[in-house]
């Protein structure tokens, strides 16, 4: 069963050692992603379509409804030859998508969900395997926030082994949750 | 590794790998990682002790392979929990009833063995999503449809197995009772056909459903008397043309009249769409809209006024809310009534609906939709798409927190009573539950709630009790959803479909002449399943072995 640990994170935790910036990731890193999907509904998914278009990701925006896309991409893609795919969206539509993937075993392997709180900051919190907490955790301390959570799902979505380890801490930007709703940040694997 | 209850770890490797000899190492899963898939999502038991999970699960893709599974099964006294897709979210998903069985996953029998466009049906194996036939009828050309539930992701067979239903015409919307002829594994690992399949050659399968003698199909839904490979359904040729509309009326006391009219037109089939009750006044949409209804917030943007004077209202009657209605002519009873056919057809039955209603003073007519079919693809999202025969995700838009849904739960049970086809019975089922829920602090029967019309002759209520994130709240609602299931009893109404924590209290219901009924089920499980291997505890049939100990 899965292991969850839980520890907090303060937001003005220090920048951990040895982050990995973006620029730096080679190709091969990330190269299993097949897709990443964003809700362009809202403005913290829309960003997470443009940094995974930085990484050469093939990106496919989607409106609440993922009949289309799961249709003639999602579904396909699974069925060939499956393939990891990250996104930002919902909770709602990652639920639809996590028993859509359970019909080709795959799962969601990392999530990092993003609760507005009323102050208007936003509680991120994190659940990743352990042999990739590291590097997540680093790169949301050196992005902080929304953006640090995409490119955490970038950088390690190719790790899916080890213990599920929890970790959570609120980030004070106040401009980032306006009018959103919670939404996460997901990695689906086989 | 998870050993199933009363299987010696020795016993259990061994059938293991005489599974894997059948289906292949890559299609049986033991590590608690594959296992976590065949979790129910929407578990009202999730992450506590109690949580029912599977100790395996084995995927094989032939009726061969799995007579194969259940002939290893019985020498080792395996317990099997068969699924087809496990989308029945609310209802049990993929997780077995009786907790560490081993799941027989049927997903990979994905084969649409026929569609027959000239007599209108189709044949297919357990894993054949409605997506995967609505795609196979697209791409062919073949002039029929599908009726499909929403979200339209889950098992063709699986659904019907399960008793669900659909949006298109009443002859099409109960899905069981659309099937004609199935091929079933016996516990033993016989294959039987029903009906004229049990002709050697048959040739009308799928085209005369009772075949001669008793007509057992019917003992193979809900149940745990076989394992469903092939089933046949009629399909509905496809029409030519849709006309939707709404009948409005402006008084509490219409409600009754209004329903014996929905009655008649049905029963006559001069309409034979799915009927979608609403109501303006109470803030109710129609199910056919429910997405629009979230995604715009409508019922939050009612004046503050409105917003007030429902708060006045008592079981589903204000005066004040009323007189409101008339004031600022907002309908307190709307329902919408949808067709389809032959153009000239449709706006005739459409005319003599109205006919009807217009028995009802004040009622008026409107036609909302009317159009030519096939619908351009592109124009499909202006309408809720089951309604048309097309699978559709779109269900999910609406569980995202935003303002006008501040708190959506992490999944629900559905709470499932039948009530009579009348307006009294609304009246009274709303004021019974509404009652229990607020005694119990259940989230449910707010301020007036409507049943769905998917069955003909009675109503259904559909209603999800939340599954949240803390298990005292789950616990509490647990508690008090068996004793709205009970409340119901006590009135003559029971549930038509319900989540296995949930299907002993049910049964329960079910008690006529000392739970005759029940005992005949378990009488007919020992005869037909002497080993209890198929879903034991489904709809609360145990085999002999477990009865009064499982766990």
């Amino acid at each position: 069963m899965m292991n969850r640990r839980h520890f907090v994170v303060g937001s003005s935790a220090a920048v951990a050692a040895g982050v990995f910036a973006h620029q730096t990731l080679s190709t091969q890193q990330h190269g299993t992603i097949q897709a990443a999907l964003f809700d362009r509904r809202f403005a913290p998914t829309r960003e997470f379509g443009r940094v995974a278009q930085t990484y050469g990701v093939d990106t496919h925006p989607i409106e609440g409804d993922i009949t289309t896309l799961w249709t003639k991409h999602l579904r396909p893609l699974w069925s060939r030859d499956g393939g990891t795919i990250v996104g930002m969206t919902t909770p709602s539509m990652l639920l639809c998508l996590e028993e859509l993937a359970r019909d080709h075993w795959h799962r969601v392997v990392a999530w990092v969900d993003h609760v507005p709180a009323s102050d208007g900051s936003v509680e991120h919190h994190v659940h990743v395997r352990d042999e990739s907490a590291y590097r997540t955790r680093s790169l949301i301390d050196t992005y902080r926030g929304f953006s640090g959570a995409a490119h955490a799902m970038l950088a390690s979505a190719q790790a899916r082994r080890g213990a599920l380890e929890t970790a959570s801490y609120r980030h004070q930007d106040l401009g980032e949750s306006s009018g959103t709703p919670t939404l996460v940040t997901w990695t689906i694997a086989a | 590794m998870r050993t199933p209850p009363g299987v010696s770890p020795s016993d259990y490797a061994k059938a293991l790998t005489e599974f894997q000899n059948i289906v292949g190492k890559e299609w049986v899963f033991t590590s608690d990682e594959d296992l976590d898939l065949y979790r129910d999502a929407f578990s009202p038991l999730m992450n506590e002790p109690e949580e029912k999970i599977a100790s395996g699960a084995i995927a094989p893709t032939t009726t061969e392979q799995v007579q194969e599974i259940v002939r290893i099964a019985n020498r080792y006294k395996i317990p099997l929990y068969t699924i087809s897709t496990g989308k029945n979210l609310g209802y049990g998903g993929s997780a077995p009833v009786y907790s560490g069985s081993v799941v027989l996953d049927l997903k990979r029998m994905n084969q649409i063995i026929e569609v027959n466009e000239a007599n209108a049906y189709c044949v297919v194996e357990p894993g054949v999503s409605y997506f995967d036939l609505y795609h196979y009828i697209q791409e062919k050309k073949l002039k029929v449809w599908i009726d499909c539930p929403d979200p339209g992701w889950g098992s063709v067979v699986g659904n019907a197995m399960d008793r669900g239903g659909g949006y298109t015409q009443a002859n099409y919307r109960n899905h069981f009772d659309s099937h004609c002829g199935m091929e079933v594994v016996l516990p033993n690992g016989e294959v039987m056909r029903t009906g004229m399949g049990a002709i050697p050659n048959a040739e009308t399968w799928q085209q005369y459903k009772s075949g001669v003698g008793p007509w057992i199909d019917g003992i193979f839904s809900q149940s745990n008397y076989g394992i469903v490979t092939k089933m046949g359904f009629w399909l509905m040729p496809e029409p030519e043309a849709y006309l939707r509309g709404h009948i409005s009326c402006m008084n509490f006391e219409d409600l009754g009249p209004m329903v014996e009219t929905l009655n008649y037109l049905e029963n006559a089939r001069i309409t034979a769409g799915f009927p979608d009750l609403g109501s303006p006044l109470l803030g109710y949409g129609p199910i056919g809209q429910v997405q629009l209804f979230f995604e715009s917030g409508t019922h939050m943007a009612l004046p503050p006024e409105h917003m007030k004077l429902l708060a006045t209202v008592k079981d589903g009657r204000s005066p004040e809310l009323e007189a409101y209605g008339k004031q600022n002519d907002i309908p307190y009873w709307q329902f919408w009534l949808s067709f389809h056919g032959p153009m000239e057809v449709i706006e005739a039955q459409w005319q003599a609906a109205v006919r009807h209603f217009a028995k009802i003073k004040g009622s008026r007519a409107k036609i909302v939709d009317k159009t030519h079919l096939p619908i351009n693809p592109a124009d499909a999202e202006k309408f809720h798409e089951p309604e048309l025969g097309i699978p559709s995700l779109r269900a999910f838009s609406i569980g995202a927190r935003s303002p006008f849904n501040p708190t959506p739960s992490k999944g629900h049970m559905w709470f499932s009573p039948i009530i009579p086809r009348t307006g009294e019975a609304i009246i009274k089922a709303n004021k019974i539950f509404s009652a229990a829920a607020r005694e119990l602090d259940m989230p449910l029967f707010r301020t007036f709630t409507l049943p769905a019309c998917f069955w003909e002759r009675s109503f259904i209520f559909i209603l999800a009790t939340p599954v949240t994130t803390d298990p005292a709240t789950n616990k509490k609602y647990r508690e008090g959803f068996k004793k709205l299931i009970a409340i119901g009893g006590e009135q003559g109404w029971g549930e038509y479909r319900t989540a296995p924590l949930f299907q002993e209290s049910v049964m329960n219901v079910y008690s006529f002449n000392n739970h005759v009924l029940h005992r005949f089920h378990e009488t007919l499980k020992d005869a037909i399943d002497p080993n209890g291997i198929l879903s034991a505890g489904r709809y609360n049939i145990w085999p002999k072995n477990l009865r009064g100990k499982r766990g």
